[in-house]
Order: structure tokens, then sequence, then C-alpha cells
């Protein structure tokens, strides 16, 4: 009997267990709540330090092959260090470097993209064989050293000495920026495909991207369901825990019940991108899904939380804040439904 | 993690598939559309069961085929998506309870005769003040020599006026704390003091009331040791939880609804239905992976709590939101009855009117939906009681 049910698991496979128990002992170590305060106020920052630090953990390149400078990892391996890095709240421009490189087949140095897809910001074009435009929201455009972007019909990497860098601070602690070309001449960009390779490799980048920032929103739902347990656990009003009141329980049960869902579902969903790169779909739904969870999540726990939630010396924001920003990045409602409809019928 | 489901449950379901077209006579088909249940109904049953499909699930010892929980799964999973309905609660609630906790003869007695589906058991736990909180539930069984004199009253008694057996619930010691004093006895239906009412309900489901008047019942009735009851009908429940999940259903819903805005050709021009179909896929998307996950864990021989609770509440409640979907997309008609010819009716020729009418039904039905979120909130979450 076990010989037909051995394939079908839930759980971490044994390289995953270890890659998620060193991710999460490397961020506890290195990125506790009093950490993201001080990023927060701006005591402290994502510098070169810290990308020389992830990048000796193989965390830039972390499905690309160890020959090209890589981990080697599988995507479902990657996905449960995202899970962990969601789930520690470290502002680190892992999911936008990996989904660059990813699609590249390229490890080690942070080459980094745009988090404002559809179109939204105009993009960049060439005139008389200089490159000029507007590429919105790029995380860490401070550290990274290029950018894939689309140039017309192409798509290519760009030095970002080049460009204007406008900070974009958003609701969460990651660094992001607005880009602006003007001028930059076409020799000193690299095309990496034209045409139709093009546009298939852009969408690999976007895929990467939505599964990666979709695994960091999950890991950072664990850390709302785990804060809002033990503050209705521990908060006493009517002379006994929130814990005890059927409506909190209620509401703290269907909180469970949607990161639960989530979760599986982006595991599900990266898991059939994995296997069939042409098969995005249980992605697009995945997320569509993880989205609309984020919302309920939303209401739930600063419901359950009360003003405690809100004010900032109580960690909660940092989450709840992370989480709308990456429940948004690698893909908004908008585009997901499309997506999902597309792939659907 | 590893998602991918054995190729040879992947094969069984499409066997099954090509075994039910060919049994399957448009007369039965017909038993099952209008009723669920009925004589031609359980001919059938009697056919799955001589041809080894009822007992899939079950020991060998017991003449079960002693396939893993993901055979089950997969058989619930055709059976559901094309509107077939099974003996469930005497297959696999009832039978699995004297698997457990019945004595040998209770065993040789029933076990045989259930996967043949020659007989059929009526579950007599609900009253009228002990639905929800069944624990408090009144019914008493006083010994009077080597007889139980049991009086009192059910509802909700589905299937009672089919059934050859009743399953009782009743309180023997009334001096016990309520989960303590209950035990659980079996008779057939047909004996004197026992009277079946029936109390129709929506969605043209019948069920009944059952009147327990001097009821005498042997001692050889009682399953299991006296005063044990309550923890035998929670282990119960867990299974009928998972078993009644309507994943199935809902996908029969969102394959009809796709199939019929391609049908009317204009699903590309309609911006809420392309919207809400997406939010359908989804929702059923996350539900099918968490089905799977709970299918995993009983092949690897562990009991779902929490996620059994999970699968319920959000399967039902999908249901429930997906019909009342398909309403408002299909339009008024989808609401016109099957006797009607202007009915529309789903592959499996229902309407969406009456799924909507029964999509209700197991909010509570199986434990309610309510209670099942308290159990998350203890077992899942973790959080005191």
């Amino acid at each position: 009997m076990r010989v037909e049910t051995a394939a079908l698991s839930f759980e971490d496979s044994e390289t995953q267990a270890l890659l998620r128990q060193t991710a999460a002992e490397f961020l506890a170590g290195r990125y506790p709540i009093s950490r993201l305060y001080a990023i927060e106020s701006g005591e402290s920052k994502v510098g070169p330090a810290e990308l020389a630090e992830i990048r000796e953990l193989g965390w830039l390149g972390l499905t690309v092959s160890e020959s090209a400078g890589g981990a080697g990892l599988s995507l479902l391996e990657a996905a449960v260090i995202l899970d962990e890095l969601g789930y520690s709240g470290a502002p680190l421009p892992v999911a936008p470097g990996n989904a660059a490189g990813g699609a590249l087949g390229r490890g080690g140095d942070l080459v980094t993209l745009g988090e404002e897809r559809r179109g939204l910001s105009g993009g960049l074009r060439v005139e008389g064989g200089r490159v000029s435009g507007r590429v919105g929201l790029v995380a860490a455009a401070d550290l990274a050293g290029t950018l894939l972007a689309p140039v017309g019909e192409s798509l290519a990497l760009l030095p970002l000495a080049a460009a204007r860098l406008r900070p974009a601070p958003n609701v969460d602690l990651a660094g992001c920026f607005d880009l602006d070309f003007a001028g930059l001449p076409t020799t000193e960009i690299e095309v990496v495909a034209n045409g139709s390779t093009a546009a298939a490799l852009a969408e690999r980048a976007a895929q990467l991207q939505t599964a990666l920032r979709l695994l960091e929103a999950v890991g950072m739902m664990r850390r709302v369901v785990e804060l809002t347990k033990t503050f209705v656990t521990d908060r006493i009003v009517f002379g006994q825990p929130v814990a005890k009141f059927q409506a909190a329980r209620h509401r703290a049960a269907n909180l469970f019940m949607d990161v639960e869902m989530a979760r599986w579902a982006a595991y599900h969903g990266v898991w059939r991108l994995q296997e069939d790169a042409g098969d995005p779909g249980g992605l697009w739904l995945a997320k569509h899904w993880a989205i609309r969870a984020t919302e309920r999540l939303l209401v739930h726990t600063h419901m359950l939380h009360g003003g405690v939630g809100v004010t900032m010396e109580y960690p909660l924001h940092l989450f709840t804040q992370g989480l709308m920003a990456r429940a948004t990045r690698g893909g908004d409602l908008e585009e997901m439904v499309a997506r999902a409809t597309a792939w659907a019928r | 993690v590893n998602f991918v489901v054995p190729r040879e449950i992947v094969e069984f379901e499409a066997e099954l598939n090509r075994y039910l077209d060919s049994v399957l006579s448009e007369e039965v088909l017909e038993e099952f559309r209008a009723h669920g249940i009925g004589r031609k109904v359980t001919r059938f049953w009697q056919r799955l069961g001589a041809d080894g499909y009822l007992g899939l699930g079950w020991p060998v010892e017991y003449g079960g085929a002693g396939r893993s929980p993901l055979y089950l799964h997969a058989f619930h999973h055709v059976m559901g998506y094309r509107g077939l309905t099974i003996p469930l609660v005497t297959l696999e609630t009832i039978a699995r309870a004297l698997m457990r906790i019945g004595s040998e003869e209770q065993k040789a007695k029933f076990l045989p005769r259930i996967l043949r589906a020659e007989i059929e058991f009526a579950i007599g736990y609900t009253e009228p003040d002990a639905g929800t909180d069944l624990a408090a539930l009144q019914t008493r069984a006083v010994r009077d020599g080597d007889h139980y004199v049991v009086n009192g009253q059910k509802i909700y008694t589905s299937a009672a006026h089919l059934a050859d057996y009743l399953w009782l619930a009743v309180r023997t010691d009334p001096a016990a704390p309520k989960h303590r004093g209950i035990s659980l006895l079996v008779t057939p239906i047909e004996t004197p003091g026992v009277e079946v009412a029936p109390l129709p309900m929506m969605a043209d489901h019948k069920t009944n009331i059952v009147f327990l008047r001097d009821l005498r019942i042997p001692l050889s009735g009682l399953i299991g040791e006296e005063n044990k009851g309550w923890s035998y009908i929670t282990t119960q429940l867990n299974y009928e939880r998972v078993a009644i999940s309507p994943v199935p259903i809902i996908e029969r819903a969102y394959d009809n609804l796709c199939a019929r805005l391609q049908e009317a050709g204009a699903l590309a021009a309609k911006p809420f239905a392309r919207a809400a179909l997406a939010e359908l896929a989804a929702d059923l998307y996350a539900l099918q992976v968490m089905d799977w996950k709970i299918a995993a864990m009983l092949a690897d021989g562990r009991v779902p709590v929490h996620e059994a609770s999970l699968l319920k509440v959000l399967s039902n409640e999908l249901n429930v939101r997906c019909q009342s979907l398909a309403v408002q997309l299909l339009g008024p008609r989808s609401l016109v009855r099957r006797e009607s010819e202007s009915a529309l009716l789903d592959p499996a020729g229902l309407t969406t009117e009456r799924q909507l009418r029964r999509s209700v039904v197991n909010l509570f039905g199986g434990g309610s939906n309510d209670i099942q979120r308290d159990l998350v909130a203890t077992f899942g979450l973790g959080l005191p009681r």
C-alpha cells in the first residue's frame, strides 16, 4: 500500500527541510524584529554588505545551475527559501534577483527588474541609437548593477549607473525606485533576446517573479497567523483571553484556513510550473487566491488586534504592510484575472 | 513535497468511468436524477458491490479490496462528478464503526450484507433538542432483563423510510456527565415501538422523524461498550466529514458554466463572467489541492482532524457561493425545475436550482460549520478552548 502512495506527499523533502532550516536560522539571526525596526526608522539599511552575504549563500541564483554561478536548486527547493524570507520580513531583493537571474540563467550578480507590470510606466524606447524612457518601481536599484527590461521589441540588460534613480518609498521596507533613462547609447546595453524570444524570456521572468513573490507572501501570512495566535491567547478582555470568545475564535479560524489554502495552492502552482514550464496555470490561480486571502487576512488580523495592531511599537504592521506589497507585486489582481481566464478556458 | 498523483490512481479513475459508462442505463440514471435513491439505484449499488467497487477501501479481512485511501478518494470523486449517490453512511460511517468496535457476531451479521448493498442503516443521533449539542440527547434506554427498553424521539433521520436498520445513540446513564452516559444500539427498523414519520425538506430531500416508544432491543444490539458512545460517535463524524466534500460537485458546476457561457459565444465580451469564473477557478484550485492533501494524509495512515474541518467548511461554503453564482451567470432559466422541458440541465442531468437548494444542507450536515471553525481554532491554530 505504501508503494502506491509513496509519490504523494505534502511534507518537505529532506533537501527542502534542510534549506528551510538553514534559511530560517540565518534570517532569525540577521533580521530579528529589532533589525526590521532599525530599517524602518532608517538607522540601518540593506546595503552592499547584506547583498554580499546573500550572494555568498547562493540566494541570487537559486535556480541557476552551479556552473553559471547559481545554487542549482529546483523551483520547489527555492520556494522554501522565499517562504522563510517572507516569514522573517527581511526586505532582501531575492525575488526580483531570482526572477531576472533565473530567466537569464545567470547567477552571482544582482540583476533587478521593474515591479510595475501591465506596461503602466510606459517603458523604454530607442530613438537614434539611444535608449530613453521610464521603468517603474524597480526593487533594490541602488544595490543592483544591472536592470533587465524590455527595450522596444528586445529584452536587454542596462547599466543602472546610467539611470536617474528616484526613490519611490513603498508601504513595506524594501528599497524601491523609479528609473529614468535619457539617451543611453545602445552600445552600452546588452541585448539578450529579440522578438518572440525576447517575449518568451520576459514571460519566464514574469512567471518566476509571480512564483517567488507568492511564496514570500505565503511566508509572511504564516507570521501574521503566529502573531495573531499569540495576541488573542495572551490578551485579556472582560477577564479572559480574547481567544475564549467565539466571534474571535471564528475570525482566527478563518484566518488560519485562508493561510493554509494559500500556502498549499502556492506550492502546488509552483510545482506545476517546475514540472512543465509551459503550465503556469496553477500559479495564476494560486496568486489570484492569495491576493483575495490577503484582503480577508487584513480584516481579520487587524480586527482581532484592535488598536495595538496599528501602533508602530507592535510589530504586526511590519508584516501586514509587507503583505500588502507582496500580494500586489509579481502580478496584481487585474493581471491575475486576465491570466487566469485566458488560462482556464 | 511531491504532488504527483500516482499513475494507478489516474488509471483507476479512467477504468471506473469506462465501467460506469457500460453499466449505467438511462432508467437508472433517471432515478438518480429524480430522487437519488430508489429500487433501481439500489440494484445498481448491488452491482457495484458485486463488481468490487463498494469495498475498495475496506480491509481484505472484511471482504474489501484493501486499497489505499487514494482509491477511495478517486471513487468518491468520479461518483460525485457524475451526480451518482452511494450508500455512504452505511458503507463508510456504520461499517467502519462496526469494524472498529462491533462484536465478532455483529461483524459477521452485518458487514458482508453491507458490502453487497443488501442492507441499509439510518442513523438516529439528532433529537429535537440535541443537534449541534448532540451530547444533550435525551432518548433513554433502560435495561430490563436481557433487553434495553428505549423511549424518545429522533429527528432528521435521513433514509429511515428506506432503511433496514436503525443505529441509535441513547442515554444509558442519566447520572453520568452528559458525554459519559451515551451508548450506541442497533435494531431492525421493522420492530414494534419504531414509528417513522416523513419530514419533507427543501430541495426534494426526504428525511424523517422517528418516534421510539417502549422499543425493546436485545442486549446483543449494544455496539461497543455501554456508556462509551460519545467517543465512537465523534470518531465516525471525522470519516463522514472527509467523505461528504462537494469538491466534485463544484468542479461539475464550474465545467458546466464554462461550457454554457462559451456556447453562448460571448464570454470575451462579458467582463463580469470572466472575472467571476477566474475567481471560482482559483477558489476551486485551492480546494482541490487541500482535498488531495487530506487524501495523502489518510493514505499515510494519519487522521485529518482540523484539516477535515477546514475542507468541510470551505468546500461547502464554496458550493453555496458557486451554485448561487451559476444562477446569476445563467439567469432565471436556471431556476426552472427539471420537470420542465425547458429546464437547463448540467452534464449529470441536474438543474442548478436543485443543487443550490441542496448546497445549504451541508453547511450544518456532518457537523455545523461554525462548530468546525471552533475545532480549527483549537486543533489547527492551537487556541485555548
